[in-house]
């Protein structure tokens, strides 16, 4: 060491010590503060609404975190958080963070509550609060919408024309076949062949057995060539015989075909326009419970879906702020950077507690190799007697999403569910209890599309309406005010940002026969029109349909048989000779 | 800023060793290039205060080498990005960065190993000319500014006297 103007300075040791004091002591007491903003500021970015948090604690030995007062705005719904947690603790894995990995080993979350009211608004932009309708939403009622018999011909090309005209040409087509046919089978030249020839047989007077023998072998030949003939005939007439059979049953098909149709097509359009009106009071309420649960679907996909691409070989990636890139290389151990390996959860709804676990929360469940599970389950709440929430994200293949759902209530108090506000039919669903079974996966590809069904069962229904006119919406008030009982089925599939929801109940039974029995005179009517405009149309074509089938049964069938009855006459005049040639003298 | 380079400037005509000032200008230049809050700037912290190098100097340099590091950051990123890439380095890289605390360093960040690599190699060789820059400044430069008449007025003036007692007994508060 130097002296005093030497190039060591000895108290600078303690200068540095000071300023690692100083960093270190800043750091602890800006810790918390650092904390609670950066889970304000990363959460507010990943919900896209405010996300706030009362006070975070960071602790170091062992290193944990707990948060206290976290509230999540609900994106749609500004003055409502969607997620509140009293208070959440996180046991922190010490060696990962060294490797800059947060790793949290366990985690609890208290006092979580769901859909509790803000004192000031949680969005980040001021948003036009959107309009409700004065009369709120309404059923539109068939009798508005049951179209007459040319609106419904114009939209609908009539498949018994079709078909008429189908048979006529097909027919046509047949006729040519058969003909073309006959050119290859005995006609009147082959008869009169075989007549000459047996003429000439007759004409012989044979002498000595030689030339008996002789006459005899060529009156058998000639009878041989017309047994065959007759059997190229018999063919024939046989395979046309079939052809006519199939040919006259679709021209009785065509023929009863226009009433048919008529038929139909009241019916289809009876349906449409009146039937399914049960699953109309319905349908909103469960494309609610459908479209709400895929919109937080779509808020969480992104958080679990940000993969990166594999471990196996180093790998660039731009760092979210600041310049320059961050560039990996494989890991003896992979660890995601950010995981919670199992997160115990209750949550505080509906006068009880629903408790669960989610498992493997992580940025890259590629790296971990697991996918996100999570399980829910609460018993003895206020309104609901059981539910159940499983499923899980898998995203271990982000290439191929495999992410599944089940939801389960049962023994759920629905009360004063208003179905319809508004329109010529009024509805609420007073009361009610509920069981309802959700079921959903997603496969496929990155932008592969999901599938669920939902089931809804109500039983001690009581369904209420209010003022309502018309005969037809007093009958649906009626058939609804008698239902105790009633069963939903929804299919959902497609993407899952534009899902087609279709809803089936036996609410369209119940309100659609009465609506049915109500219109019952006008679908008569529709009926009665169609029918007679629809064989107006067809009567044409069916003719020629007709009229080609006899054509060919006339001309093809008459001519076979002609040279078939020709023939078996001259076989008989050849077996006479060929016996008369066999006759001995002795 | 002003005020620095005044002293920066009152520094270099002073008694203190060019070595020191020197060894500031090159703990400035690692300081300056690479990104502040890296890991390895507790390292050149710690020279700083431990090895007798001028803290104006540092100070001063800093500020110099930061504004050029803004410049020059598409560089290092460049450089950084070539070496973490290289396939021949893989292996040292992949070792390092299994290393546990290895990545608090931030060394496979591009712009982080870029500056740091151009730091290293650059900073012998700026301590060197600095500490020959300051000598060649005091000998040739300085001798000839106070050789001038000029110079010589002022400094004989009442002003310049009012002000250079001023200027010392606020040095002394």
């Amino acid at each position: 060491m130097a002296g005093a103007g030497g190039i060591l300075r000895p108290k600078g040791i303690f200068l540095f010590l000071a300023a690692l004091v100083l960093i270190v002591g800043a750091w602890v007491l800006l810790a918390d503060t650092l904390a609670r903003r950066a889970v304000e500021g990363i959460g507010t970015s990943l919900v896209g609404a405010r996300v706030d948090l009362d006070a975070a604690d960071v602790g170091l030995f062992p290193p944990s975190l707990v948060l206290a007062g976290l509230a999540v705005t609900d994106p749609d719904a500004p003055m409502t958080n969607a997620v509140e947690v009293g208070r959440a603790e996180f046991a922190i894995e010490g060696r990962p963070l060294l490797a800059g990995r947060l790793i949290v080993r366990a985690a609890r979350l208290d006092g979580v509550r769901l859909g509790t009211p803000r004192t000031r608004s949680g969005a980040l932009t001021k948003t036009p609060k959107p309009k409700e309708g004065e009369g709120g939403f309404s059923i539109p009622l068939p009798e508005l919408s049951l179209p007459d018999a040319d609106t419904i011909l114009k939209d609908n090309p009539l498949t018994s024309v079709a078909d008429a005209e189908a048979l006529a040409k097909d027919l046509k087509a047949a006729r040519a076949a058969w003909e073309d046919r006959l050119k290859g089978l005995p006609d009147k030249k082959t008869v009169d062949a075989y007549r000459a020839r047996i003429q000439e047989l007759g004409k012989r007077k044979p002498k000595g057995v030689e030339e008996i023998l002789g006459a005899a072998k060529d009156a058998e030949r000639v009878r041989r060539d017309i047994e065959g003939d007759l059997k190229a005939l018999g063919a024939a007439r046989s395979d046309l015989k079939r052809d006519l059979a199939a040919y006259r049953k679709r021209a009785k098909e065509v023929a009863a075909a226009p009433a048919a149709e008529a038929r139909r097509l009241a019916d289809r359009y009876a349906g449409e326009g009146l039937g399914g009106v049960g699953a109309f009071f319905i349908k909103p309420e469960v494309e609610g419970i459908v479209l709400s649960g895929l919109a937080w679907y779509r808020r969480i996909e992104p958080v679990v879906a940000r993969a990166r691409k594999g471990a196996g070989a180093a790998t660039v990636s731009r760092p979210p702020r600041g310049r320059g890139e961050v560039v990996r290389f494989p890991e003896r151990a992979p660890l995601p950077s950010f995981l919670i390996r199992d997160a115990a959860v209750d949550v505080t709804a509906d006068g009880g507690t629903v408790s669960g676990e989610v498992k493997n929360v992580t940025t890259e469940p590629e790296v971990l190799g697991a996918p996100l599970t999570y399980a829910f389950h609460g018993t003895g709440l206020t309104r609901v007697a059981d539910v159940k929430v499983e499923g899980a994200f898998d995203r271990v293949d982000p290439e191929r999403p495999k992410d599944r759902i089940h939801v389960a209530f049962a023994g759920a108090r629905v009360k004063d569910r208003v179905l319809a506000k508004g329109g010529p039919v009024p509805v609420t669903l007073a009361d009610a209890a509920a069981d309802l079974r959700v079921d959903g996966t997603r496969a496929g590809g990155a932008d592969g599309t999901i599938r669920g069904a939902l089931d809804l069962g109500l039983t001690g229904a009581r369904f209420e309406v209010g003022r309502v006119e018309g005969a037809v919406a007093r009958a649906v008030a009626g058939a609804l005010e008698g239902v105790r009982a009633a069963t939903v089925h929804a299919e959902v599939s497609g993407p899952p940002d534009a899902p087609r929801v279709q809803v089936r109940s036996d609410l369209d039974r119940v309100v659609g026969d009465a609506v049915k029995a109500a219109a019952g005179a006008r679908l008569t009517a529709l009926g009665d029109d169609l029918r007679a405009k629809i064989a107006a149309r067809a009567a044409g074509p069916i003719e020629d349909a007709t009229g080609a089938v006899a054509h060919l049964d006339d001309s093809v069938g008459g001519a076979l048989a002609g040279h078939a009855d020709a023939l078996d006459k001259l076989l008989k005049d050849a077996t006479k000779e060929a016996q008369k040639g066999l006759k001995l003298p002795f | 800023m002003l005020r620095l380079l005044a002293r920066f400037l009152k520094l270099l005509g002073s008694e203190t060793a060019p070595g020191q000032i020197a060894l500031g200008v090159a703990l400035a230049l690692v300081a300056g290039l690479t990104p502040l809050a890296s890991l390895h700037n507790l390292i050149v912290l710690l020279l700083l205060l431990v090895l007798r190098a001028n803290l104006s100097a540092f100070l001063v340099a800093l500020a110099v080498f930061s504004g050029f590091a803004y410049l020059l950051d598409p560089l290092f990123h460049a450089l950084g990005l070539r070496l973490l890439t290289l396939p021949a380095l893989e292996g040292l890289w992949t070792f390092l960065y299994n290393v546990p605390g290895m990545r608090l360093t931030r060394f496979h960040h591009t712009i982080v190993l870029g500056s740091a690599v151009v730091a290293l190699v650059l900073v012998v060789p700026v301590h060197l000319l600095t500490a020959a820059g300051v000598r060649r400044y005091r000998d040739v430069v300085l001798a000839r500014v106070r050789a001038l008449r000029v110079v010589q007025v002022l400094k004989a003036s009442r002003i310049f006297r009012a002000l250079q007692a001023a200027g010392e007994w606020r040095d002394v508060t």
